[in-house]
């Protein structure tokens, strides 16, 4: 029966500084790994969380710093925005009070020497310093009643007196660089840099330095500024910008003033532009990363769940520790309640500490997240300006929250023996175990797998902006780990019995297994987490494997070409860098080719989605052009009357719409709605948007695209493809020109670089795993004082105490590695067959490194056997029950 | 005052306040001595407004880029039926780009003309003055058509829409605060001023202008504020001018007015003031009577006077205006002297450009005689009382 009181918080105080604090103090070791542990799940959190909102605000900030804040943005399918038809959007706007900015993006690339000759090896190194320039109406941007950087460029303090408006917008080199690129190039007014933009090379001429806003916003390195038409002249579209800006000048600025002016860019339209509001626009921006940055998330929180595990371990350690000192306190008067009150200031003290510690050190890893992220990130989908992660009050207080609520949610269990500890008991150092029955719960566990199998078949969650979200493939993960960790914790007493069948007659085996016939609650949560940790690093061993598996297979079959040629500046199928009709046409007249594939890829939107619509030479497909099939071509005789054409979707294009071979789908352009029927589906692990292809006529017809992403070349049997490829690189020094092979070995690496952070959680996994087991170990050892004093007085051995508590340890290490192993099985057939297809519509080969496992396994168990032994040797020296 | 506030950066501002100064400053730096021959292009290659050119309209209404500087001017007087009364102006300026070298000119950005667009609009029972401007490249967004009066900068329009009555459309808004749409026809004939149809704005022969003027068009239309849409009525004042030098190297600024008369007349004058206080010799008044003829008169003792008789002081720039200014004419019709003084409606009309970088006064005002009585509304623009206009000029 517990007894009610009231405590004097003064005095309750005083004992915690008398006993918890001097406790934590006189252990500073201790102190700072558990701190270093909580500070660490919410470090990983954070950067992630934080480093995702820089490149979010990537996609949006850089145009802010130019035109300011921007209400409206319209866009055109395949970024076309015809010129001609903003006399439309100005008429309709009739006396609405807005400003209409529009914009041409030229993705550049600046060739310097000294970049050229670094690292020449790497083929699909972008070859310069990557510049994004937004040609701008300079005089039209007066007009913005805002505190832009593009307003001030006329006039700025560089410009030369003598100089006036015209002599700048008549200048059709002129180009604005930002502070960052101006201080890394060593960079002055009126130098001559050579720009690459698509296969062509340019000098420009830079006119002036970027000023910093006059809302302190600084310049983005990557940012350039020209006059608009020497911006069209360059990219050699005279008559197309990217996007138009709208911006309303209004004091009311209320929905009703937004919705009038909204439908005012709306109305004219007739299907030619889209208007989004600055929100959307961001998310479109961000969709593209969303699924990479969700993946990221989870495996942050992950990273805060084993966190939580170590902490649960170490407070155990800690109350186990501090046993006679709470038996102590307890003699002396204080009801359990008490003794809980003064645990929970410890936690909350340690969770205190670890969510500051965590908020700096995440900090601190976010701004090396971001660059990770932002190269991932480009290197998959598009080109992305995050620069640095910011800290904000939010995240402070959720990194607060965080250590707090760990610290506490870990502590429960620990906190429990605390406050249930019998002060007679105690001090005569009786055994105490953790926890109540719920280990024993092994029906719960196998409720749970099923529940995790059922979970597995449901369809995923779709957001608004299209992605789908696996949120049951991850309730999935979570019901096989905790069924997974409660079943295997049931299997240790049957498998400890059996394993001690066929050790019983020697002696340190004996022992140290026979433990495991009878085995503890601690036992049991060690187990569990070993198997947890090593289910999930087998299990990411699994999903690289079937990833390194597909992936070669699918660029084995892609790459099948000779030569393979894009833009030296071109960087995957988001780049901006075209191949010009003109360059095409001077290739194809090259001898010993037999055939010259080319691919455009546009970005369209389709049903509200961007997809990209991608233009081949369809003549070319099956005798050269070959692809990994998953529905072959239909006969051509079956394609319906009303369709003008054929397609070949991708996976992903299937997964996103459901439609298949087959069907017939409706292109929108500015020239109407075109009727497509879908003749076959390939595998494509190129992008997650979905694709389309079809022939490059249409995409000349409908779209007005007349330029190339890339071009491959299949050279005649005689064409020696070494000189054939030394000779177009004299001829054409400003097109990567690669060679099959290369590419080839190129693109695999790229792959296998993307996955470095899958390794990292891998060695993370098992840097958990053999922590934890230590932490176990060195509790059950303090905890059963009784046996070893039996031993030693028995004239058992040091080395014979270390090697049963070894025994003892390997035993847990190979059930929870063959428990653990089996998890992987399922958690990779889940991440392949249900998480990645639904979060990115790839279906891959399921394939188990075998040898990455088992290695990873044999692994496990020696550092079980090695760590347990160590703990052994090192607790067995000790007096027993090293207290306070 | 709730116009836009003037700009306070230093480095953006005084920039393009020198693209202006440099224009007005190439003017003056291009004065010559007086030449009995009018030149027919100007050192910079531009069109020189040639004596007893006959000028065909409505062709001669609309734009004339072989000229630099081109100017359509309009201001009004409104007032609903409830006798709610405003004032507005309107200029569309062109200004063209050195013509040295060829250059490409897109349809839709342009780089041979720039175009700059100021709209005001004085609220005289609120005391409210509202202005907006736009700088734009010839393009999509800004163009003065070559047949006829047809311009468009922005949102803002000003069309002749019937060449056989010269009724005119006009359209503009201040940001959410105003929307003015508008029609006038002229009930005068329009006048070409000076006695060989130019208008000679100095010594230099190049110095002069083609000067169009409705004096007096009867206008209709609309007006949105305060949530508001009224009808409104009033009279109005166009001046269209084409030149390719306007100003003299001495000048300091200008005093300039156009008064309607309660009788029927109008009277134009401009006051050109020398950087030594004293007004220009080509300073000047005219008379227009009933009929659409002209009496010119020169400043001093046997013509015209102008005196200022109160000052304000702009809390926004701290440049003193005299608003208040007295008129001494003889009346070409009683041969008497007039005096007329003008009183603004509303004190506060200056326009402190953020893109013209030129702060100047332009406002409606009430005309009164001798006896006090009103005998007509006016518009008075006082230029160059501050450093932007005349540091360009010395």
């Amino acid at each position: 029966m517990q007894i009610e009181r009231p405590v004097a918080k003064k005095a309750l105080l005083e004992v915690w500084l008398k006993t918890s604090l001097r406790h934590w103090l006189r252990h500073k070791l201790q102190s700072a790994t558990l701190i270093a542990i909580l500070a660490l799940g919410v470090a990983s959190f954070l950067s992630i969380r934080m480093a995702n909102r820089a490149a979010i605000k990537g996609f949006s900030g850089f145009t802010e710093t130019v035109t300011g804040q921007v209400d409206f943005t319209l866009e055109a399918q395949g970024d076309r925005f015809s010129v001609s038809w903003l006399s439309e959007l100005r008429d309709s706007l009739e006396q609405h009070p807005v400003e209409l900015a529009p914009i041409l993006e030229v993705p550049a690339l600046v060739v310097y020497p000294a970049f050229e000759q670094s690292n020449p090896s790497d083929l699909l190194r972008i070859p310069g310093e990557p510049l994004r320039i937004l040609g701008i109406d300079l005089i039209g941007i007066q007009n913005l009643n805002n505190q832009n950087i593009s307003a001030s460029l006329l006039f700025t303090e560089e410009i030369d007196e003598e100089q006036d408006i015209f002599s700048i917008v008549r200048d059709p080199l002129a180009l604005f660089v930002s502070p960052r690129l101006a201080s890394k190039l060593g960079l002055t007014i009126e130098e001559t840099i050579e720009v690459l933009i698509d296969d062509q090379k340019f000098s420009l001429s830079v006119k002036g330095i970027l000023p910093t806003s006059r809302s302190g916003v600084d310049a983005p390195k990557d940012l350039a500024i020209m006059d608009l038409p020497a911006a069209m002249a360059l990219a050699g579209k005279p008559d197309i910008v990217s996007r138009v800006e709208v911006m309303v000048e209004a004091d009311d600025r209320s929905e009703v003033v937004l919705d009038r002016i909204r439908n005012a860019l709306t109305e004219p339209s007739a299907g030619r532009w889209r208007v989004l509001q600055t929100e959307q626009q961001e998310e479109t921006g961000a969709a593209m990363t969303s699924a990479f940055r969700l993946n990221l998330t989870i495996l942050s929180l992950i990273s805060l769940l084993v966190g939580l595990y170590l902490i649960s371990q170490s407070i155990d350690a800690a109350v186990i520790q501090r046993r006679k000192e709470i038996g102590i306190l307890r003699a002396l008067g204080l009801i359990p309640q008490e003794i809980k009150r003064l645990w929970l200031i410890d936690l909350t003290v340690f969770g205190f500490l670890g969510g500051i510690f965590g908020i700096l050190m995440g900090w601190a890893s976010s701004q090396i997240v971001v660059v990770a992220i932002a190269r991932t990130v480009n290197a998959l989908y598009t080109e992305t300006t995050a620069r640095s992660a910011q800290l904000n009050t939010t995240d402070c207080l959720i990194g607060m929250g965080l250590g707090i609520a760990g610290s506490l949610i870990a502590g429960s269990l620990p906190l429990r023996v605390a406050t249930q500890t019998n002060p007679a008991k105690i001090i005569a150092s009786g055994r105490q175990e953790i926890g109540g029955s719920r280990f024993h719960y092994q029906w719960l566990g196998w409720l749970l797998l099923g529940l995790g199998y059922v979970s597995s078949l449901a369809s995923p969650v779709i957001f608004s902006n299209g992605q789908a979200f696996p949120v049951f493939g991850y309730l999935t993960a979570l019901c096989w780990l905790l069924g997974g960790a409660l079943t295997v914790a049931g299997l240790i007493a049957p498998l400890g019995k059996w394993l001690h069948r066929s050790v019983s007659q020697h002696l340190t085996a004996g022992l140290g297994i026979g433990k495991l016939r009878l085995p503890g609650n601690r036992h049991r949560l060690a187990v569990s987490g070993l198997f947890v940790a090593i289910g999930m690093a087998a299990s990411m061993s699994i999903l690289i494997g079937s990833f390194e598996t597909t992936i070669t297979h699918w660029l084995k079959t892609r790459f099948q070409a000779d030569i393979y040629i894009a833009s030296r500046a071109f960087s995957g199928a988001s780049s901006q860098h075209f191949i010009r009709v003109a360059t095409i046409e001077q290739l194809a007249k090259e001898p010993g080719i037999d055939a010259v594939s080319t691919q455009r890829y546009l970005p369209i939107q389709f049903q509200g989605k961007q997809i990209y619509l991608v233009g081949i030479r369809t003549e070319l497909v099956g005798e050269y052009e070959k692809f990994l099939w998953i529905d072959t071509l239909l006969d051509l005789g079956d394609m319906p009357d009303e369709a003008k054409t054929w397609a070949i979707i991708n996976e992903t294009y299937f997964y996103r719409f459901g439609y298949e071979t087959g069907n017939i789908v409706y292109l929108e352009s500015s020239k109407g709605s075109h009727p497509v029927w879908i003749r076959g589906m390939k595998a494509d692990y190129g992008n997650d948007q979905g694709a389309l292809l079809i022939d490059q006529k249409y995409l000349e017809s409908w779209y007005d695209v007349y330029d190339f992403s890339n071009t491959t070349l299949y050279l005649s049997a005689e064409t020696d493809t070494d000189v054939f490829s030394a000779r177009l690189k004299e001829r054409f020094p400003e097109l990567a020109i690669r060679e099959q092979e290369a590419l080839l070995k190129n693109a695999l690496q790229v792959f296998k670089e993307t996955f470095a952070v899958t390794y990292a959680l891998k060695v993370l996994g098992l840097f958990v795993a053999v922590i934890g087991l230590a932490l176990a170990l060195l509790n059950i050892l303090r905890e059963d004082v009784t046996s070893l004093h039996t031993l030693r007085a028995l004239g058992v051995t040091r080395a014979e105490r270390a090697s049963i508590t070894a025994f003892e340890g390997t035993g847990m290490t190979v059930i929870a590695s063959l428990g653990g192993i089996l998890l992987s099985f399922a958690l990779g057939w889940l991440l392949v067959f249900v998480i990645n297809r639904q979060s990115f519509g790839w279906t891959l080969q399921y394939a188990i490194p075998w040898g990455d496992i088992l290695s990873l396994g044999a692994l496990l168990i020696i550092l079980g056997a090695v760590v347990s032994w160590l703990v052994g040797w090192l607790a067995g020296n000790q007096k027993p029950m090293q207290e306070e | 005052m709730a116009g836009r506030k003037p700009k306070t950066d230093a480095g953006g501002v005084m920039k393009i306040k020198q693209f202006y100064i440099l224009l007005f400053a190439l003017s003056a730096l291009f004065l010559k001595q007086v030449s009995a021959e009018v030149p027919e292009f100007t050192q910079e290659g531009f069109r020189v407004p040639q004596p007893y050119q006959t000028l065909v309209f409505p062709r001669d209404h609309g734009s004339h880029p072989d000229f630099k500087i081109e100017w359509w001017y309009l201001t009004g007087h409104l007032q609903t039926d409830s006798e709610r009364a405003f004032g507005f102006q309107v200029t569309f300026f062109r200004f063209a780009g050195p013509i040295d070298k060829v250059y490409p000119d897109s349809p839709y950005f342009g780089q041979s003309h720039i175009h700059s667009t100021q709209v005001a609009l004085t609220d005289i029972e609120t005391g409210e003055f509202y202005f907006d401007e736009r700088l734009d490249r010839n393009g999509w967004d800004a163009f003065a058509s070559e047949e006829g009066l047809d311009l468009k900068h922005g949102p803002w329009t000003m069309k002749m829409i019937d060449e056989s009555t010269e009724t005119i459309d006009v359209r503009f808004h201040i940001r959410d605060k105003a929307a003015l749409n508008l029609q006038m026809s002229p009930t005068k004939p329009k006048v070409i001023f000076g006695p060989d149809g130019t208008s000679r704005k100095g010594s230099d022969p190049a110095a002069r202008s083609y000067y169009i003027t409705f004096t007096r068009m009867a206008v209709s239309g609309d007006l949105k504020i305060d949530g508001e849409t009224l009808d409104i009525s009033g009279e109005a004042w166009i001046d269209h001018e084409i030149s390719s030098q306007q100003l003299s190297e001495n000048l300091e600024g200008w005093d300039w007015t156009a008064i309607q008369l309660n009788d029927g007349r109008e009277i134009k004058a401009y006051l050109l003031r020398q950087t030594d206080g004293t007004p220009s010799e080509f300073s000047q008044l005219i008379w227009i009577d009933e009929s659409g003829n002209t009496v010119y008169q020169n400043y001093g003792n046997s013509g015209f006077t102008w005196t200022k008789q109160a000052y304000w002081e702009s809390p926004v720039t701290g440049t003193a205006y005299p608003t208040t200014v007295t008129l001494n004419t003889p009346d070409p019709k009683t041969g008497l002297m007039r005096q007329l003084t003008l009183n603004p409606t509303v004190p506060d009309q200056e326009l402190t450009g953020d893109l013209n970088g030129t702060n100047y006064w332009e406002g409606a005002c009430r005309v009164t005689n001798d006896a006090g009585e009103t005998v007509g509304r006016a518009y008075l623009e006082l230029a160059g009382y501050d450093e932007s206009l005349s540091c360009a000029l010395r």
